[in-house]
């Protein structure tokens, strides 16, 4: 096997860039877990859907970053609708109930991709300023990668300042915690379960469209994705959203070069990591025990 | 100002309150006793609307609140300290009582007056306001538990068990800042084990047993009652 420090290097690179799509994921199904306890299985096809938008916004408008902006957007709204009409009477019930109900609606709008887009994968290109190579020192790597993280650090950075920063920020981390005082205070957390569902489907869009130009576009592209995504919030913690970031980034390192150095390996190696972290810290990285009872 | 009417409650088939009646006049503190399980908690609960009662009526200055919603019934100006307290854990101190703040119906320059006022009763929170809550002893737990109420000026406070498990000498601090709160106005329901603090700030006292109240006096009223003291209070 070819092996130098520049390879390694450019592997590393490369797993950079899988986690930021984790990180996207997860962040959104943190999130929704953290505040909603909604286990959200269709988050891999609001993923898909945010492609397939992207894809078309795109050829309508011939724009990248209208696409960009206004599939995200579009996802968001699916998401509110999701939230208020079919997940909201499931409050209050067994965990099980909106986990069976989203795996059902992922099925459902897997195979209406399928039906309206047809089976065959679609190519998504790159907007032509981010087309070329982009030369690091130790290799050339492509220009749309490194938007890619830029954009992933950008969000972060965003969803932060939210969260830290404004008052619905601080009523979603109170109400991640103890629902039942923030609403003793006065304050209706309806609408706050609402727009967090839908910021997160927007997050999972997001990633979708920045996907779409690495990954291609087809029903079945969250349908993997989706489940890597739950094991990184499980490794990170549950609800927690610094444990999404690093278990994305370490996840996307570990596939990456497992892919490299032992590619039969690459499709389980994302289990075992989450057997072992599990093994010693059962809450994960920055899991608060008990969450779940 | 608040009057339950016969009341029914219920978890699951649970029949906890079975026609509980009370009132709290303007400016009054009212002491709900009995022993563990007797229906006090779930009484404050069932007129927060987190428990709502499946029969019978709960009116607060007239109006109708059984069936509202906790956020609708806190919007009306009753705040409810719970036992546990329910501290947010990974907010701050200030955060905690900002949050109180939000939905209160008072404008900028009120709600910084009344953060004032609170942080005046507990001067250990005001050194304390960067810190997050699961940092806070049990004590300092309890006062940021009532300053987060008073924040959103309550016109009634439903104070559940505010000395449990706390030192005597914060028992006594704590007695005095409640008497206080009460003298600006505030009206208050208060549960308490504690026998001597409750009858030494409530003008009327009732005891509840098995979902039942059992009596309605005067605290010395009930101090001439040892039999009742030791029938429905073990003392």
């Amino acid at each position: 096997m070819p092996f130098d420090a520049a390879t390694l290097l450019s592997q590393l690179f490369t797993g950079l860039v899988l986690g930021t799509i984790y990180v996207l994921l997860a962040l959104g199904l943190s999130l929704i877990f953290g505040l909603l306890t909604v286990v959200n299985f269709s988050h891999g096809s609001f993923y898909m859907l945010g492609a397939y938008l992207g894809f078309f916004v795109l050829g309508f408008t011939k724009n990248f970053w209208i696409a960009l902006v206004v599939a995200p957007l579009l996802l968001g709204l699916l998401g509110l609708l999701t939230e208020r009409w079919l997940v909201r009477p499931l409050y209050g019930r067994s965990i099980d109930d909106p986990l069976l109900l989203t795996f059902g609606l992922s099925l459902v709008l897997v195979e209406a991709a399928r039906l309206v887009w047809g089976k065959m994968g679609l190519t998504f290109d790159p907007p032509a300023a981010l087309a070329g190579a982009v030369n690091l020192g130790f290799t050339y790597f492509p220009a749309y990668r490194l938007f890619v993280i830029a954009a992933t650090a950008v969000v972060v950075v965003a969803l932060w300042l939210f969260l830290e920063r404004t008052t619905l920020g601080l009523v979603i981390r109170a109400g991640t915690r103890d629902a039942l005082i923030v609403r003793a205070l006065g304050i209706n957390l309806n609408l706050v379960w609402l727009l967090v569902f839908g910021i997160g489907c927007a997050l999972a869009g997001l990633a979708g469209v920045l996907a779409a130009p690495m990954r291609g576009v087809y029903p079945e592209m969250g349908v993997t994705i989706v489940i890597e995504s739950f094991v990184v919030v499980v490794v990170g913690g549950m609800g927690s959203l610094l444990g999404a970031i690093v278990a994305g980034l370490l996840i996307g390192e570990v596939v990456s070069l497992t892919t490299f150095f032992a590619p039969k390996m690459a499709d389980i190696v994302v289990f075992l990591v989450m057997a072992v972290v599990l093994l010693v810290r059962p809450s994960g990285f920055f899991g608060e025990a008990g969450l779940m009872e | 100002m608040l009057t339950v009417d016969a009341i029914h409650t219920y978890y699951g088939e649970s029949h906890v309150l079975q026609g509980v009646s009370l009132r709290v006049d303007a400016g009054e503190v009212v002491a709900l006793l009995g022993r563990n399980g007797a229906g006090k908690t779930t009484t404050l609960k069932s007129i927060m609307g987190i428990v709502p009662a499946r029969r019978g009526t709960i009116r607060f200055d007239g109006a109708d609140i059984t069936r509202l919603p906790p956020h609708l019934v806190a919007r009306r100006r009753i705040a409810w300290i719970p036992e546990e307290r329910r501290i947010v854990p990974n907010l701050t101190v200030y955060e905690n009582l900002r949050l109180a703040m939000l939905k209160a119906p008072v404008d900028g320059k009120e709600a910084s007056a009344r953060l004032e006022e609170a942080l005046a009763f507990f001067p250990r929170l005001r050194e304390r306001l960067t810190q997050n809550g699961k940092s806070l002893s049990g004590g300092e737990q309890q006062m940021l538990a009532i300053a987060r109420g008073l924040v959103a000026g309550p016109a009634l406070m439903l104070v559940d068990e505010p000395t449990e498990g706390l030192m005597p000498i914060i028992v006594r601090n704590l007695t005095e800042i409640l008497h206080a709160i009460n003298a600006r106005g505030t009206s208050m329901l208060l549960v308490e084990q504690n026998l001597e603090v409750a009858l030494a700030l409530a003008r009327r006292v009732y005891l509840i047993d098995q979902g039942r109240i059992e009596f309605e006096g005067t605290p010395d009223d009930l101090r001439g009652h040892p039999d009742l003291l030791r029938r429905y209070l073990g003392v």
